[in-house]
């Protein structure tokens, strides 16, 4: 229990008849950083503001540090929020803001001023504590909220999609800021997103949540590499999804028939012949024209589409049966690649795909 | 477009012209040596000023008006503000026509107003005067406290009292450190008004006065029906000026920039 930091136990929220969070359980260690992520409405928020107090689960348990907080009030907590608009107070200056906590906590006077220091250090924001709110700019805005919210060393800090509101040069450089304060103070980050490639870049465990529930958590490699339901890899990333009816299986490996087309994958978990199924395959998993006949899944099309993307071409190819894949390619050597009319071969091996059951266990 | 704009200018300086005109003639009328109200003005003094406030009486009664203003506008304050707290962060099913029987004061006229408390007063055996100028005066000031402190509070972000319950203030310490200070030009604002209003007032306080209680207002028509002086111009100036001021500042606390 030692290195569990937050953990939820059957925790459901229900807003009169609109159930926000349905029954999730999960734990997160002590100095991770943990995202949740979601399209908006999802219950990400909710479950935030219930870790933080704002919330009470209507039922199931939430414990913060071993101690259930299920019914204590926000100020008692051990945990501090960055909150989606920041809420920066406009009538106070910076360093009130910041020491806004620690007075609260009936701290001495130096023991603010040496704490608050400490913060300036960590946000690199020296020399601006007496200015007002309303002269800084979003950056600095973002930096002042996470201080304001560490310096009261929470056991768990949560962010509530703090980066939305800025541009995305400024977004991408406050992940990697948020990333490096978070190695420096060893605290536990809970992180809400609805941005797929924010999570993927900062996290250590990503819980992927939809209308309610938790469709998965692992790490960004286990999510993208490995989802367990079609909304997950649907929402990480882009893929293609081929679905059908399982027509034989065995040995590891599974067919799906999949309106005519039969597409092999391989197959960790039980399956059973005639159940529906899904194969994701990733569009930079498959290979298009010269070697792509000899794979086991190999099949003939016709390419639709041709979009440059700079470091990647991404091709729409319409399959025999009248289906779209798309394929990305690496522009690793400056190509004329192939133009749209042009018929070609696309394939995969069946271990680049990933089997998704449609009652996933 | 050029005549256009010249048309609307005119337009909108007649109308100021008409709305103002009353008021600048007072004030014109305040520092002439005439004791008869003539124009054009043919001498300037300021002897009708030193002249009002030599008279006890009116000095008399600037005192009595500034302590109901006062006491008035501070009771309204309070009470508009907490039930503009009530009508802006809680729904319930009969809200609007709460809010509506607060704001009632503006419509129903002050005359039916005065009456009405004067019928009521009778009915519990309470006899004109002081408190009962007092209580008129507050149910008049109510609807102008509570329309801005509401605007405010429509305003105020709610999450910034989240924030600080949680960095560990309790509900009485985050109203009393981030919600006050944050709506207080509204409630400033309010209070004036309030007080503006009440320092104005003349018939609810005609009729409630009583014979001990004598407000300005109601001194200068008792000059105005017994002996008529320049000094009436000269205190009308005064409070004129005194309600223009106070007008103009709760304007701009209203309108203060709201930073986020």
């Amino acid at each position: 229990m030692g290195d569990i930091d937050v953990e939820l136990r059957g925790v459901t929220k229900r807003f009169g008849s609109v159930t926000a969070v349905d029954n999730v359980s999960f734990h997160i260690k002590k100095g991770e950083f943990f995202s949740l992520l979601g399209p908006s409405g999802c219950g990400k928020t909710t479950i935030l503001r219930m870790v933080s107090g704002f919330e009470t689960p209507t039922e199931g348990v939430i414990e913060i540090g071993g101690e259930d907080m299920s019914r204590r009030v926000p100020f008692k907590r051990p945990t501090n929020l960055v909150f989606q608009h920041l809420a920066l107070f406009p009538h106070l200056t910076v360093y009130k803001n910041i020491a806004f906590g620690l007075e609260m906590k009936g701290f001495s006077k130096s023991e603010i001023r040496k704490r608050v220091d400490e913060m300036f250090d960590l946000i690199q924001l020296q020399g601006y504590a007496e200015r007002k709110i309303s002269q800084l700019s979003g950056g600095q805005k973002q930096r002042i909220a996470i201080a304001r919210a560490l310096v009261n060393h929470p056991t768990v800090l949560l962010l509530d999609e703090p980066l939305g509101a800025l541009d995305l040069k400024l977004r991408e450089q406050m992940q990697l800021e948020l990333k490096r304060i978070q190695r420096e103070v060893g605290t536990t980050f809970v992180y809400v997103t609805h941005d797929q490639k924010e999570a993927i870049t900062m996290s250590n465990s990503i819980a992927v949540m939809n209308n309610g529930i938790v469709e998965q958590i692992g790490d960004a490699g286990e999510i993208y590499e490995n989802p367990r339901t079609v909304f997950v890899a649907n929402f990480i990333g882009e893929t293609n999804l081929f679905d059908g009816t399982v027509s034989s299986n065995g040995n590891g490996a599974a067919t799906v028939d999949c309106a005519g087309l039969a597409v092999k994958v391989a197959a960790n978990g039980p399956v059973m012949d005639g159940q529906r199924a899904s194969v994701s395959v990733r569009p930079e998993k498959i290979r298009i024209g010269a070697g792509s006949d000899t794979l086991t899944n190999s099949y003939e099309g016709v390419v639709e589409d041709v979009v440059y993307q700079g470091s990647t071409t991404s091709y729409r190819v319409r399959l025999g049966n009248g289906r779209d894949v798309n394929v990305a390619v690496q522009n690793t050597e400056r190509s004329d690649g192939f133009s749209p009319g042009a018929a070609i071969k696309v394939g995969w091996e069946p271990e680049r795909g990933v089997l998704i059951p449609e009652h996933a266990p | 477009m050029r005549l256009e704009r010249f048309v609307l200018r005119l337009w909108a300086g007649l109308v100021y012209l008409f709305l103002f005109t009353p008021i600048f003639a007072v004030v014109l009328m305040s520092f002439s040596t005439s004791k008869y109200s003539t124009f054009p003005v043919r001498s300037w003094t300021a002897k009708w000023y030193s002249e009002a406030f030599g008279d006890e009486k009116i000095v008399a009664a600037l005192q009595t008006s500034l302590l109901i203003s006062i006491v008035a506008a501070l009771i309204a304050t309070l009470v508009g503000t907490l039930a503009a707290m009530g009508f802006v962060r809680n729904s319930f099913r009969s809200r609007e026509i709460m809010r509506a029987f607060f704001l009632s004061p503006l419509i129903i006229p002050e005359i039916i107003t005065g009456i009405a408390l004067l019928s009521f007063a009778t009915l519990l055996s309470v006899q004109g005067g002081m408190i009962l100028v007092i209580i008129g005066h507050v149910l008049i000031g109510l609807p102008f406290v509570l329309t801005v402190v509401s605007a405010r509070l429509y305003g105020f972000d709610r999450s910034l009292e989240e924030a600080a319950m949680d960095l560990g203030a309790d509900e009485v310490t985050t109203f009393r450190k981030i919600t006050l200070p944050l709506i207080m030009p509204g409630i400033a604002g309010g209070a004036l008004l309030a007080f503006t209003v009440s320092f104005d007032n003349f018939l609810i306080t005609y009729l409630l006065a009583g014979s001990e209680v004598m407000t300005i207002p109601v001194h200068i028509y008792s000059m105005i029906r017994f002996e008529f002086t320049p000094k009436i111009h000269a205190i009308s100036t005064v409070i004129i000026f005194v309600s223009v001021s106070l007008i103009l500042v709760s304007q701009l606390l209203a309108g203060e920039r709201r930073q986020t």
